[in-house]
């Protein structure tokens, strides 16, 4: 074990996996809160209506129900203030009002003593419809006589992302973003070749193993919520708004998470439990089914529009990026999805010519949210894969072509950046040799890259408790999803408090008792909540060692911090002998606060980003030409992560983007017919499973040590779910002949397209 | 559902205006009573699906009508037991064929709220393609044609 490992305590066994396995871990859907009453949320079974009336009188005379919850109720419940929220735009009801927008918006929500009396109340509430024409097409929606999903655009600034969303009055497109450095059109007409290719990239879900869930607890003035949720200071925020509760009276408490990959984020049932909290005059636990989780949010869909222009020496001249995005009923962060998706699809490469566009756009179906690597995988699937159609065209190598065009660290991608901070050629051969050390064959593999710029809002405070036994308490909004940031924080205290990971817990994260942080997300913990607990825990340190060289002699730097205690010039002293000598009693603790904000290390924080996340895969596959099965048979994944934290969670997150995103490429597809979705369940919507999974996968995590957290870490996560659609699509392109085009990659499409290679080979093409 | 059938549109036309007849082709249709020539229609419409037996009062209004080419019309109604809603926009053209046969298109968008919407669409969807199915059945013997 090397001194960098031994100094992380990278090996740690994490303590949550034990309590997991064992079933003792609480999840927020396994609080119980005395007299809490269980909800039930009835959704809109058609895409677009109006609400002629709704009846629920025969709901609320069933024995057991206490309240149902109606748009009805909002004009007491808001009081004067708006009764819609979003976090770009102000264009979602608590519950419905007069209007559904897609096939499962909420309409009522009943409080009963059980959920079985709840459920069985929803069938008892009569709704009239006045059916409206839907769409649920993105560029359909943007047609002029498309039906319009929202009369107005009321924007919010500065919310939860900087800045606001660019949305066009009178039109389905509440997202314009457009970018240009150079001129592209020069680039295009002076070029040696022009490329235009179109990709396509389906709704997919998050399928977290726990749904979303909340308890929310409404008093007179005061809120507490048991939530989900992935950002609890965004839900105390938005609470405060909808409710005018001030923001100190809400309490938001967030137990283990069962997964979220952005589908938590931001804020999503809570203000509707809150309310139906209100209604009912008592706590109301929701816990959603997995099909209604589906019906909550998604992943953007996209279609993606290349046109990319090279020199006889295959360098890149210009290129210009098109995304038109599905964005569904409510905004949601689809603004910032669409424009990560359109700088996503730059790539590591240096292209002199650029021009970015894209649009998101409403439509009638499940509203788009976050999702891992926001506009990443369909960008980086289109612009990987047309790398590689570049390539074949001018018979050059893929990965020659790439290393022609590609960044050294320092070089920018967008002017506006921070340059990219790793080395992308050295990961991309270190890659390739990983294929080639696997008994595989670098050669014929299919290869991607990818960077993205993580969104990350540099806002995050911890405080860390230290007692009089040396155990030590951290206290964070960061949360703990299975992601392992609990234990990265954990390591990072023990290492500066030199006391062993046993005597260090992180409290469950609760609004009342830690400092806010933005989110758990943008892979941004180890980097900024690491260096806010590394900053508290300095301060504990500095505090003891100048109180032990008061009280022992000599100068503070003499002293260290170790396990029990402060060793110095004379000697070992434990922590409890020293708060004696200087309080009198065996009693008090040490008290550290870090706070991370744009301003930390002379503003270099404000910067975007404050690190790249990049990825490098290559992959080999297997195609049944029968059936057009494809199987990904060997994977390598590379990610240079500044310096692993803990191995094991580390490789955990790197293998769960990866196997994440064959999902989206060979399995995964909301589908929509006539304005329903078809396949809204667990049944119906396949995620991979183990024997999916390819028989060898190598993680190879580079620790150059130069990132801006802890021991120099990056932030990771994200990056891996980047290249595998492309990787699996450019190896089939390699071994058979054959280009989708069209995510997933499913039998039927695949094997359609083995025929037409065999068509044509058949007609001598 | 498009199809092809050897005979004029002259001969299909009125059929889909005689109550007694069209009562006849499609399943489940019953009761069927015109209210207002050429634009308002009751009728019945009663189906299992899966574990539902549904009795729906429908009400069938004529949008738009163009004899003998095309007809636009909306049926509406309510299952009281189930609670379920059904809103069918049905739109049929006829135009002359080869062999002086006539295509016959309809395109149909169904919704379904309530207790019925539960089971889900694909299984909606499978019993109203089920329907026309034997709807064509039964207009081609109705017609006298294989």
């Amino acid at each position: 074990m090397d001194a960098a490992r031994h100094l992380h305590n990278t090996g740690e066994i994490r303590g949550d996996y034990l309590e997991k396995v064992t079933g003792q871990a609480q999840f927020a859907s396994d609080v119980v809160i005395p007299g809490m009453l269980h909800g039930r949320v009835l959704r809109s079974p058609l895409p677009h209506a109006r609400i002629r009336s709704i009846d629920v009188s025969a709901a609320l005379a069933m024995p057991g129900v206490v309240a149902v919850l109606t748009g009805a109720d909002l004009a007491e419940l808001s009081a004067g203030r708006n009764s819609h929220w979003g976090l770009y735009l102000r264009d979602r009801p608590l519950v419905a009002i007069d209007r559904v927008r897609y096939v499962g918006d909420p309409v009522a929500a009943v409080a009963a003593l059980d959920e079985f009396t709840a459920e069985e109340a929803l069938d008892a509430i009569l709704v009239d419809y006045d059916p409206l024409p839907h769409v649920t097409d993105a560029r359909e929606a943007m047609a002029p006589d498309a039906p319009l999903l929202h009369e107005k655009m009321d924007k919010i600034q500065n919310f939860y992302f900087r800045g606001g969303t660019n949305p066009v009055e009178g039109t389905n497109i509440f997202q314009h973003y457009q970018y240009a450095h150079g001129d592209v059109e020069a680039a295009f007409s002076r070029a040696h070749r022009v490329f235009e290719d179109s990709f396509r990239f389906p709704m997919v879900v998050h399928a977290a193993m726990e749904p979303h869930v909340v308890i929310a607890d409404w008093r007179e003035d005061s809120i507490t919520l048991w939530s989900g949720a992935q950002s609890p200071t965004t839900v105390q925020k938005a609470l405060s708004l909808l409710f005018g509760i001030d923001m100190a009276k809400i309490r938001v408490i967030t137990p283990y998470v069962g997964g979220g990959f952005g589908g938590k984020s931001s804020v999503k049932i809570d203000p509707l439990v809150t309310a139906l909290s209100w209604k009912a005059k008592r706590p109301v636990r929701v816990c959603l089914s997995v099909s209604e989780s589906m019906l909550t949010c998604r992943r953007l869909s996209a279609d993606i529009e290349l046109k990319t222009a090279v020199d006889a020496g295959g360098k890149l001249l210009g290129k210009s990026v098109r995304v038109v995005m599905n964005g569904g009923a409510y905004a949601d962060t689809g603004p910032a999805v669409a424009v990560k998706a359109a700088i996503r699809a730059i790539g590591p490469y240096h292209i002199p010519n650029l021009k970015l566009e894209s649009y998101a756009v409403y439509t009638n179906t499940v509203p788009g949210a976050a999702f891992r690597s926001i506009g990443g995988p369909p960008a980086v699937w289109a612009t990987e894969s047309q790398m590689d159609v570049i390539a074949d065209a001018l018979q050059i190598d893929p990965v020659d072509f790439r290393l022609r065009n590609m960044l050294d660290k320092g070089g920018l991608v967008k002017p506006d950046l921070r340059p990219i901070d790793v080395d992308m050629p050295g990961m991309l051969r270190r890659g390739l040799a990983a294929m080639d050390e696997a008994g595989g064959n670098s050669r014929a593999s299919g290869v991607a890259v990818a960077a993205s710029d993580p969104g990350i809002h540099a806002l995050g405070s911890a405080l860390v408790r230290m007692k009089i036994d040396c155990s030590v308490l951290i206290l964070t909004n960061t949360i703990e999803l299975g992601q392992g940031a609990h234990g990265v924080l954990r390591a990072v205290a023990s290492r500066v408090l030199g006391q062993p990971l046993a005597r260090i817990k992180v409290a469950t994260p609760d609004t009342d008792l830690a400092p806010y942080d933005w989110v758990t997300g943008a892979s941004r913990s180890t980097v900024i909540m690491g260096l806010a607990v590394e900053e508290a825990c300095a301060e504990i340190s500095r505090e003891v060692r100048q109180l032990a060289a008061e009280l022992y002699g000599g100068e503070a730097a003499a002293y260290v911090l170790a396990d029990g205690g402060v060793a110095g010039p004379n000697g070992f002293t434990s922590l409890l002998d020293l708060m004696v000598r200087a309080n009198g009693i065996d009693s008090g603790e040490f008290v550290g606060l870090g706070r991370i904000t744009p301003r930390y290390r002379n503003g270099d924080f404000s910067r975007m980003p404050l690190f790249w996340e990049t990825a490098v895969g290559v992959g080999e596959t297997e195609i049944d030409v029968e059936t057009g099965e494809v199987r990904l048979t060997r994977y390598v994944s590379v990610a240079d992560v500044g310096r692993v934290m803990n191995r094991k969670s580390a490789e955990g997150q790197d293998e769960g983007a990866a196997i994440q995103a064959l999902g989206h490429t060979l399995y995964e597809e909301l589908v929509y017919e006539d304005g329903q979705p078809l396949n809204a369940s667990m049944i119906d919507y396949h995620v991979p499973a183990i024997d999916e999974a390819p028989r060898e996968f190598h993680t190879v995590l580079i620790e150059s040590g130069d990132g801006p957290g802890p021991g120099g870490a990056r932030g990771m996560g994200e990056g891996a779910i980047l290249p595998m659609a492309p990787v699996i699509s450019n190896s089939l392109a390699r071994q058979y002949g054959v280009r989708v085009r069209e995510l997933p990659l499913t039998p039927e499409r695949v094997w359609r397209a083995i025929r037409e290679v065999q068509r044509d080979a058949r007609r001598g093409k | 559902m498009d199809l092809t059938l050897p005979a004029s549109r002259d001969s299909i036309w009125p059929i889909f205006f005689d109550v007694a007849r069209i009562a006849r082709l499609i399943p489940g249709c019953e009761q069927v009573e015109e209210k207002e020539p050429l634009a308002l229609y009751t009728a019945v419409m009663k189906q299992k699906i899966g574990p539902f037996k549904l009795e729906v009062p429908t009400e069938v209004r004529v949008e738009d009508i163009l004899a003998p080419e095309r007809v636009r019309s909306r049926a509406r109604g309510r299952d009281k037991f189930t609670g379920t809603t059904l809103d069918v926009l049905l739109e049929v053209v006829l135009a002359p064929a080869e062999n002086n046969g006539t295509r016959l298109t309809v395109d149909s968008t169904l919704q379904v709220a309530g207790r019925l919407a539960a089971l889900g669409y694909p299984v909606v969807k499978k019993k109203t393609e089920e329907i026309f199915v034997e709807f064509e059945k039964r207009l081609r013997a109705e017609l006298g044609v294989a």
